[in-house]
């Protein structure tokens, strides 16, 4: 656990709320679950870019699909071969 | 992504809404169907998203509602349905491009207020003047030699064209001191009317003597050397002559000074320059105040660095102020008024000037106003070489 964990705890803080971060999930290499997200900036078949709270979330990999999308969820099928934050 | 983005606008793009239950299916039959889908945001009831404009004939099967349009094809658009707009804007740019091509301004700088008239006319002989097409001037070297040979006391210059503005630098001869050849042959004349105290002769003949009043010119030293049997020759004549000099000055000052206060009131007045046309953009040009101080300020539009398109604007302020009335004590005036003719009489001095004297008067006229007269007596060297005209040797006599 570190310090800043232990600093949120004692005042009460969800960072993932407060900081409006991201929640990635991501199942196998064939699906991305994202909650808290705020836009799509680009959505190709072999890149998905979606626009966060922390920054520009950079998925690559082949056949993305979006399969499911409700208010700030996104959930995203296909071989994902790499994922970055920029 | 700044130039892709304004690209992307002249091109023009929609924003479109996706609702319904199929959002994921749509958004991926607007991808298979070549259309590049931007800015996806997730909104209450469905999702927004920005395609471009020519790209909505590729959306056939896609339900979708458009919001708005933006863009070059948008505006085109909208001009169309206003032919009078349209045409308005055309000849604006024709008129601005054209225009462009022209000399509107023309500026000088380095030359002096006597010989600006001079410069001027050379200047329009060199086809440097307003209207003047930009195509039609001379090469640079050619404008040069052709003011140069219609001007006198300019030893260079050159133009500059920035946009439509034309400068003409010029830069005026500056006259070297005249040097005397120690051999030529001159007098030493009084530079100014004085009291001659001292004279000391090193070459030539004492003509002026101590205490006795001179004119200007008068001669002091001679250069003519005779001998005793009529022979002679005329020399260089040179010495140390001094003499007194007496300086007055006189002047009527006020008992109290004028200090100017600003209100913070200020009017503009604008005038929108075309070209050669001025246009002004206020009825009336006289403000309502009793004193103020003028300023002008020029605004001109450049595309680029200092590439003057003609367009500009001209304010002239006028700033309002107050004269506040100080008085003053006489002592402090004419203290004042002393330094004053100190300064206009330290003009006339010759090198080398010694203070001999220094009188203060001042008379009452009236209740705010004294005459203050200043005398000065100074010693200075009065000497100054007047070169002889006709050199002469004198043959001795031979009876």
């Amino acid at each position: 656990m570190n310090i800043s964990d232990t600093v949120f705890g004692s005042f009460g803080i969800v960072p993932q709320v407060v900081f409006g971060m991201p929640k990635i999930m991501i199942l196998g290499n064939n699906q991305i679950f994202v909650e808290d997200f705020t836009s799509i900036a680009d959505y190709k078949k072999e890149s998905v870019k979606l626009v966060s709270g922390m920054g520009l979330l950079e998925f690559c990999g082949e056949d993305f699909e979006i399969v499911g999308m409700q208010d700030k969820n996104i959930i995203i099928s296909g071989r994902l071969k790499s994922f970055r934050v920029i | 992504m700044l130039l892709t983005k304004f690209f992307q606008f002249i091109k023009g793009y929609v924003i479109l809404k996706l609702s319904g239950n199929n959002i994921e299916k749509d958004l991926e039959k607007i991808r298979k169907s070549g259309a590049v889908p931007r800015n996806i945001k997730p909104v209450e009831d469905g999702v927004i998203l920005t395609v471009d404009q020519r790209d909505c004939r590729l959306l056939d099967g896609v339900e979708y509602s458009r919001i708005a349009g933006f863009g070059g094809a948008f505006f085109l658009e909208k001009v169309k349905r206003h032919p009078v707009l349209l045409a308005g804007l055309v000849m604006g740019f024709i008129v601005l491009f054209l225009g462009s091509g022209f000399i509107w301004t023309v500026e000088y700088d380095g030359v002096s207020q006597e010989n600006i008239q001079m410069v001027e006319s050379a200047a329009k002989l060199a086809g440097i003047k307003v209207g003047m097409p930009k195509a039609k001037l001379d090469e640079p070297l050619e404008i040069k030699n052709t003011i140069l040979a219609h001007t006198d006391g300019i030893s260079w210059c050159w133009v500059y064209i920035k946009g439509t503005r034309a400068i003409v630098s010029v830069r005026e001869n500056i006259l070297p001191p005249q040097i005397v050849d120690p051999d030529t042959p001159c007098n030493i004349v009084a530079a100014k009317d004085a009291v001659v105290t001292e004279i000391i002769t090193k070459r030539g003949t004492c003509v002026a003597e101590n205490n006795r009043m001179v004119s200007c010119g008068e001669l002091l030293i001679s250069g003519n050397v005779r001998f005793g049997d009529g022979s002679g020759y005329d020399v260089h004549a040179s010495g140390i002559c001094k003499g007194k000099t007496t300086y007055e000055r006189e002047g009527i000052y006020k008992l109290y000074l004028n200090h100017k206060k600003y209100t913070g009131r200020k009017r503009n007045f604008f005038k929108l320059k075309i070209f050669s046309f001025e246009l002004p953009l206020y009825k009336n040009a006289e403000s309502d105040f009793k004193f103020y101080d003028t300023m002008e300020k020029k605004y001109e539009i450049s595309m680029g660095y200092e590439n003057y398109i003609g367009i500009g604007l001209e304010k002239i302020s006028h700033i309002e102020y107050n004269i506040i009335r100080e008085p003053i004590q006489r002592e402090v005036l004419v203290e004042f008024a002393k330094n004053e003719m100190e300064a206009d009489i330290a003009g006339e001095l010759l090198p080398g000037a010694l203070k001999l004297s220094e009188d203060v008067a001042c008379s009452v006229i009236d209740e705010e106003t004294v005459s203050v007269k200043l005398t000065m007596e100074f010693e200075e060297q009065i000497g100054a070489e007047n070169f002889i005209e006709e050199v002469t040797i004198f043959e001795p006599k031979t009876d």
